[in-house]
């Protein structure tokens, strides 16, 4: 095995948390590779310290502060009312009022599409009764492709009719 | 004291109940206020706010569980949720280095010193650098010496979840300290 592949197994092999086969050759590697076995020591020293932070006690101004607050909390508030919940939390990130309305503009938000969606395509308004394409046409032509030319438009809509004439 | 006790004093506003449980949880509260958010201001507010919660969610407690699991999973989910709220710097705190205490080493000689600080700033970093569930499992299980029947209550999931993401976690914290220790040139 690699000596990465090695280095990354390391620390389980110290802690005794590999597979025997594994085991048998991380330690037949650290035996024949110094800087491994170096490695391996300093890994289990850094790990297996004694938590020095065992001795950190809580602040002394932390007492009269929360006894303060909580002497000014009335009496009965039910927890619900303090407590927001992981789940909570998660789910109403701006409160229960605020998410609330949040989610009622965003279904009307959602409602209003679909019905919009679902409403026919009407033509716009036609300005020549006798040849309501060329304002239908020319508009949408132009809107999308401005390489169009009015009369391209109109020559290209009666190519149809003329091959049907004929 | 009984833990249901507790409730019922509180309950009735019992001064004498609120002292006793603070001193029963506060420095552990704080400690790990401490070590998940890395800074001391930070940590004494946070400690504050969560004890006000426990008071306060207290009648709700459940006899059937532990009171001091229930008090970890209320500061653990606290803690949790100010850090994604406020993005808490997943690298070393510096001031995390200042709380280290001399005085559990007194004998030490001054190089050996600066070397367990070191070492101890690369195993902070590492830690923090693992995805949170490991490093919640991990934090409970080295930290606070919790077995991992009670971390599997204080987290509220099953044992071999437990089993696995302490697994996981010290074999991602492995990769990540062989690295560090390469590139810092330590070992």
């Amino acid at each position: 095995m690699r000596h990465r592949t090695i280095q990354n197994m390391l620390l389980l092999f110290r802690e005794g948390r590999l597979e025997a086969e594994r085991h048998r050759q991380v330690a037949e590697h650290i035996e024949q590779c110094a800087p491994c076995r170096v490695l391996a020591e300093r890994l289990g020293r850094i790990y297996g310290a004694p938590a020095t932070d065992r001795a950190v006690t809580a602040p002394a101004a932390l007492y009269p502060r929360v006894r303060a607050r909580w002497q000014s909390q009335p009496a009965g508030i039910p927890a619900s009312a303090h407590i927001r919940s992981a789940w909570s939390t998660a789910l109403m990130p701006l409160g229960p009022g605020r998410s609330l309305a949040a989610a009622v503009l965003l279904l009307a938000a959602i409602g209003a599409g679909l019905i919009l969606g679902a409403l026919p395509n009407e033509a716009p308004a036609v300005v020549d009764q006798n040849q309501p394409w060329k304002e239908v046409f020319y508009t949408d032509m132009l809107q999308a492709d401005n390489t169009h030319s009015y009369y391209q438009v109109v020559e290209d809509l009666y190519k149809p009719a003329a091959a049907e004439e004929k | 004291m009984q833990d249901k006790d507790w409730v019922e004093r509180l309950a009735a506003r019992d001064e004498a109940a609120f002292r006793e449980l603070y001193e029963a949880h506060a420095d552990r509260i704080y400690r790990l206020c401490l070590r998940m958010l890395q800074n001391r201001q930070e940590a004494e507010d946070a400690a504050q706010e969560i004890f006000l919660r426990i008071l306060a969610a207290l009648p709700q407690f459940r006899a059937d569980a532990q009171l001091s699991s229930w008090i970890y999973r209320i500061t653990l989910n606290y803690c949790l949720n100010l850090q994604r709220q406020r993005k808490v710097k997943r690298w070393l705190s510096l001031e995390w280095l200042e709380l280290q205490p001399e005085a559990a080493h007194p004998d030490e000689g001054a190089e050996r010193r600066i070397e367990r600080e070191e070492e101890s700033a690369l195993l902070t970093a590492a830690i923090n650098r693992l995805p949170e569930r490991q490093r919640t499992a991990l934090i409970l299980f080295r930290f606070e010496e919790k077995s991992y029947q009670e971390i599997a209550a204080i987290l509220g999931c099953s044992l071999t979840a437990v089993e696995s993401r302490i697994f996981q976690a010290k074999k991602n914290l492995g990769k990540l300290l062989a690295k560090a220790l390469k590139d810092t040139s330590f070992a």
